[in-house]
């Protein structure tokens, strides 16, 4: 009979509930602790993928859920950090450090040519809603009670991920190391 | 007239001519120092310089390929006075720590005390050359990555910055990392040490006075040039990498984005599914394919049995109400101590079925003015059971006019 960490309930309820454990949380450190039996664990009861990242984030997933949400913030992200760097920024160093402020983003994807891609994907709530769910997964934190301002967490660092291993997929495919991007991305 | 060339006329040249020059160099500097002939035409043309004096002081040379050559002297020079050097592929590196290795051999070797002087000096060429070499070169490469970081200087198309951060990683930091690591057992690092303290034991060993103060030098100088070493190392590694690494990091990233945002403006799917995260709801232990089994299960194993719907057959009831006859009986069954009664038991035997609408039509003859009733107050009640009713009825005497009680 396994011993389960006094934790173990809430940790269940919030990797199951799509959210994520980041260092910072308490329960990050139980996890990496028995990070073999709850990799067994989800795996054999809800059929789900532990993932462990050194970066400090813990999350789930599952090859039979279809979720849209990921795919619309993944896209938010992507105009995000396209609009960033088209100001000199350095959308990296933003990510890790800066407070945002709501209002400064939505200017910011107001202004965009990608504009209608992102309207696209929000619902009736617009920006503020998309930042409330990922604010609840964990992704990002608001800085203030009015929850006019935020910043990301070590979490937005697996959607940077993605994008990486996207273009090393496409290289793949392409079976050359020429990146084909027209110049018109910045 | 041949007028020999002097320092001072050189000098003098170049103080001159130095904008000119400096074009050159800059175009050239990429490109081995080699320029081709229109321009080096172009450039001189526009910026005044003499052809005659750039080749009397051997400023250029023309190569049999008529393309233009910048002699190393200068550019050497130029890339001291300017700051800007070319980056050189890291098989340099390697050549000098071959070098300053064979030279120290030599140095060992040598049983002639005349000759050790000239392998001394030769030797302490060797490391400031090295470390003049490094120091620009790490320079340069600062200088470089800062201007990449901020896109200015350098081309800002995405994939020529990719490019370029992958290029100086690959082919000059990594190697040049390598050659001045301490742990490894060829590295320079290791080298110096060994000089170091061979220099050391023989400035205080040395009988001749001359000799053992120019091994005080070595030792300086190999002491100066492995703590310079050590710093650029450090400054490689704190932050030239970290700094290329994150343009190139940042530019994957973009290049990620772009791919993504460029399949979903094609209406597909990217190359590449991202994770299945879990949807934000509060979920239940079941397996997340319950329903396809439940249904399944349902539609194997709970078979319901057929079942038939009979027409439901009218019972046959035609009796009808004859006042006339229900009167009839009802006089010759004067007097009746239970009026409710009678109607139900006379009813009985004309109809099996009795509903309220048939005892309503034989008992309103209570109303009839052939009869007389005895309503009794403290009578009892008694409960009548029809089909479609049950009725709670007083008791109730029933009488002709001729048989009245008195």
């Amino acid at each position: 009979m396994h011993n389960y960490p006094p934790e173990h309930r809430d940790i269940v309820n919030a990797l199951t509930n799509g959210q994520f454990i980041l260092y910072t949380q308490p329960h990050y450190a139980v996890v990496e602790k028995e990070e073999a039996f709850y990799r067994s664990f989800f795996k054999a009861t809800f059929g789900f993928d532990l993932h462990l990242r050194s970066e400090g984030y813990i999350f789930l997933s599952s090859d039979e859920v279809t979720e849209k949400d990921s795919r619309n913030f993944l896209i938010f992200l992507a105009v995000l950090c396209r609009e960033l760097s088209i100001n000199g920024q350095d959308f990296k160093e933003d990510f890790e450090l800066k407070k945002f402020q709501v209002e400064e983003i939505k200017n910011l994807l107001e202004k965009s040519s990608k504009k209608e891609l992102v309207e696209h994907i929000l619902t009736d709530g617009g920006i503020p809603k998309l930042l409330n769910e990922w604010q609840k997964r964990k992704v990002l934190e608001f800085t203030n009670t009015l929850q006019t301002q935020f910043k990301f967490t070590k979490a937005v660092n697996l959607f940077f991920e993605y994008a990486m291993e996207l273009v090393d997929t496409r290289l793949k495919e392409e079976g050359s190391e020429e990146v084909d991007i027209s110049s018109n991305i910045l | 007239m041949y007028k020999p060339t002097t320092p001072d006329d050189i000098l003098r040249f170049m103080s001159k001519n130095l904008q000119g020059l400096r074009l050159l160099f800059e175009a050239g500097r990429r490109q081995g120092y080699v320029l081709e002939q229109a321009v080096f035409e172009k450039i001189r043309l526009e910026n005044d310089l003499d052809l005659g004096d750039l080749l009397r002081f051997r400023f250029a040379k023309q190569q049999p390929t008529q393309d233009y050559k910048l002699r190393k002297h200068y550019t050497d020079f130029l890339e001291f006075i300017f700051e800007s050097a070319a980056l050189n592929l890291p098989d340099r590196f390697k050549f000098h720590a071959d070098s300053i290795r064979a030279q120290f051999n030599d140095l060992q070797q040598e049983l002639d005390t005349a000759k050790l002087p000239d392998h001394i000096t030769s030797l302490q060429n060797q490391l400031d050359d090295f470390l003049t070499e490094i120091d620009t070169q790490t320079r340069q490469l600062l200088r470089d990555t800062e201007a990449l970081k901020a896109s200015g200087e350098h081309e800002s198309s995405l994939q020529a910055r990719i490019a370029t951060a992958t290029r100086w990683l690959d082919s000059f930091i990594h190697p040049l990392t390598q050659v001045l690591q301490a742990n490894s057992p060829d590295a320079i690092i290791a080298q110096l040490h060994i000089i170091n303290a061979y220099a050391h034991k023989k400035s205080l060993f040395e009988p001749d006075p001359e000799l053992a103060r120019l091994f005080r030098h070595l030792y300086g100088e190999a002491l100066r040039v492995s703590e310079e070493l050590t710093r650029l190392s450090n400054q490689i590694v704190r932050e030239l990498m970290p700094m290329l690494e994150r343009i190139r990091r940042s530019s994957k990233i973009m290049a990620g984005f772009y791919h993504l945002l460029e399949a979903i403006r094609q209406n597909r799917e990217p190359d590449l599914p991202f994770y299945g995260l879990l949807n934000r709801r509060n979920r239940k232990v079941y397996s997340t394919d319950w329903k396809v089994r439940a249904e399944m299960l349902l539609d194997n194993f709970f078979i319901e049995p057929e079942r038939f719907l009979e027409d439901v057959v009218e019972a046959d009831d035609n009796w009808l109400p004859d006042t006339n006859h229900f009167k009839n009986s009802l006089k010759a069954s004067l007097p009746v101590d239970d009026f409710y009664g009678w109607c139900y038991n006379f009813l009985k035997t004309e109809t099996p079925i009795i509903t309220l609408h048939k005892f309503f039509s034989v008992s309103k003859l209570l109303l009839d003015t052939d009869f007389e009733a005895d309503f009794l107050e403290d009578t009892h009640r008694f409960d009548l059971e029809l089909e479609d009713a049950t009725l709670s009825l007083p008791t109730i005497k029933l009488y002709g006019h001729a048989q009245l009680p008195a």
